[in-house]
């Protein structure tokens, strides 16, 4: 019974992480049909940016996080105008592999930003919430319980951006066809950089949320973001319900291989899975293929 | 009508690529007015659309709204000008709810949106039950319905429709036509591309037939659709 608990208590944890580091993502394939290959650059920088204003400033977490968020959207927006409009207007045939290797190349970027400005050290977050309760025989922490509180509100948000505002609505219908949207009259420039901004900020508010339960390093961001991938494809690439839906699924697969085989097993298991689905059912949980997209 | 036309399309020309699909057309709508244009099938009445909304440019020839140039401009822009263009296939946003999938035609007139959807869902009945369902699940004739409605949520002057009967129903095309009837009567200017002659009388107030990317024949429509030889005639070549 305590097991099954702790693995429920801590796929929750780690699936509303997941969920708010691959929103970011799926976002921004939806939209751009661009996998962005720097989204664990983008992690780590909310990281980074909360540690500096939190430990060097003093700052409050909740204050670090906000900051973080903020400091996400800027870059969004600067990757957007510095690197994606261009390759949109130069209309490259080969949008997809141009993308990918554009942003392999910012995450060698930010990476080797970090390293200069943060030095190699690894450096630690200062939890949101001291303390503990035990329950049966589980240590809940204050903190990774609030992370997952946390997490859910920004998904809760985001989901009501989405599907009640203007710009969510005119965000998720440039995504399902450019065209028509167009035709609405919607600013399809102005919604490509808004979603890089949105999924920038989500992605900094996940590594915030990520560094309070693992230490810093510049290339921290690549298994979280390999995770993310394998959430996003799991879900049906570039679909939001399916992206969360599969986030706490995979949060659960892995606490409990964590509980059951060790925490060595996590990630070998999980890409196991990602092949699985990939042969099993190829568009992911709510994924369609292209061609019904319209 | 008078000189200053709502629309006036003057000499295009131009297609996709090499390809040339216009070859020097002109037409005019006037304000209030329906007209019609009739052809055959890859003769350039759907690239003479996309090309007034903006989705295509032209290579020559220039289209004025209200006597401004459009022909340069961005479909975005073509848009928030007053022109609503419903094309071929309707492009509805599959995924989204047909709630969201109205909501988006409101895109520019958003805090207006919740009094327009109400009014205008008085004219759809049919989606009223259909609210909360993908767009995907809904039949040819109702997403065809929300296309229309779709397209009347940003409350435009001129409606452009491509095929608005095309793979429809009988009693699903009298509904549709009934539609741009009411809307005729609420004032609104229309541009409506057909194949086929059979639902325009009453509606249109002008015809022009296209032929290979050029006008053919011109008229009232009273005229040209009670002589249907010199339709045929003008379809042949």
């Amino acid at each position: 019974m305590n097991t099954a608990v702790s693995i429920v208590y801590t796929g929750f944890v780690l699936g509303s992480i997941f969920a708010t580091s691959a929103v970011g993502l799926a976002l921004m394939y939806g939209t751009l049909r661009f996998l962005n290959l720097a989204h664990g650059g983008f992690l780590i920088v909310g990281g980074y940016v909360a540690w500096l204003v939190a430990d060097r400033l003093g700052v409050p977490f909740y204050l670090a996080m906000v900051i973080a968020t903020v400091a996400g959207a800027g870059l969004g927006l600067l990757t957007y105008f510095s690197m994606l409009r261009p390759l949109l207007g130069v209309g490259s045939p080969r949008w997809d592999i141009a993308t990918i290797m554009a942003s392999v190349g910012l995450a060698i970027i930010i990476e080797a930003v970090i390293l200069l400005v943060f030095g190699p050290r690894l450096k630690s977050l200062p939890p949101a919430i001291d303390g503990k309760i035990i329950v049966g025989t589980i240590v809940v922490q204050y903190n990774a319980l609030f992370i997952g509180v946390l997490a859910v509100l920004i998904l809760v948000v985001t989901h009501w951006f989405l599907k009640s505002s203007r710009s969510g609505i005119a965000l998720r219908a440039v995504a399902e066809n450019v065209q028509a949207a167009y035709l609405m009259g919607i600013p399809s420039g102005r919604v490509f950089a808004s979603t890089v901004a949105i999924a920038g900020a989500l992605a900094t508010a996940a590594g915030v949320l990520l560094g309070s339960f693992y230490l810093l390093r510049p290339s921290g961001g690549l298994d979280p973001m390999m995770t993310a991938i394998v959430v996003v494809v799991f879900g049906g690439l570039g679909s939001i319900p399916g992206t969360i839906v599969a986030a706490y699924i995979i949060g659960m697969l892995q606490a409990a291989v964590s509980v059951f085989l060790g925490v060595k097993w996590a990630s070998p298991v999980l890409f196991a899975f990602m092949i699985l689905v990939l042969i099993v059912r190829p568009y992911g949980l709510y994924g369609r293929p292209e061609d019904v997209r319209v | 009508m008078s000189d200053t036309a709502l629309l006036d399309v003057r000499e295009v020309e131009g297609g996709y690529g090499e390809y040339r699909v216009l070859d020097g057309l002109s037409i005019r709508v006037g304000e209030d007015e329906v007209v019609a244009v009739l052809g055959p099938n890859g003769h350039g009445k759907t690239t003479l659309l996309r090309m007034i909304s903006g989705l295509l440019r032209p290579a020559r020839g220039s289209i004025y709204f209200h006597g401004q140039p459009i022909h340069a401009r961005a479909p975005a822009e073509i848009a928030g000008l007053g022109i609503s263009h419903i094309p071929q296939g309707d492009l509805v946003f599959p995924q989204m709810l047909v709630r969201e999938n109205i909501l988006a035609g409101a895109y520019l007139r958003w805090s207006e949106r919740c009094e327009r959807m109400r009014r205008i869902l008085e004219d759809f009945p049919r989606l009223v039950p259909r609210l909360n369902v993908p767009a995907r699940v809904l039949s040819g004739g109702e997403r065809r319905m929300l296309a229309l409605a779709r397209g009347l949520m940003g409350g435009p002057q001129l409606l452009i429709v491509d095929e608005p009967s095309l793979g429809l129903a009988p009693s699903v095309r009298d509904s549709v036509y009934a539609l741009l009837r009411k809307c005729a009567g609420d004032g609104i200017s229309m541009l409506l591309v057909e194949e086929k002659a059979t639902h325009l009388e009453g509606l249109a107030d002008r015809v022009y037939v296209v032929e290979s990317g050029r006008v053919v024949l011109e008229g009232a429509a009273v005229e040209i659709l009670r002589d249907r030889s010199q339709l045929l005639r003008a379809y042949m070549g």
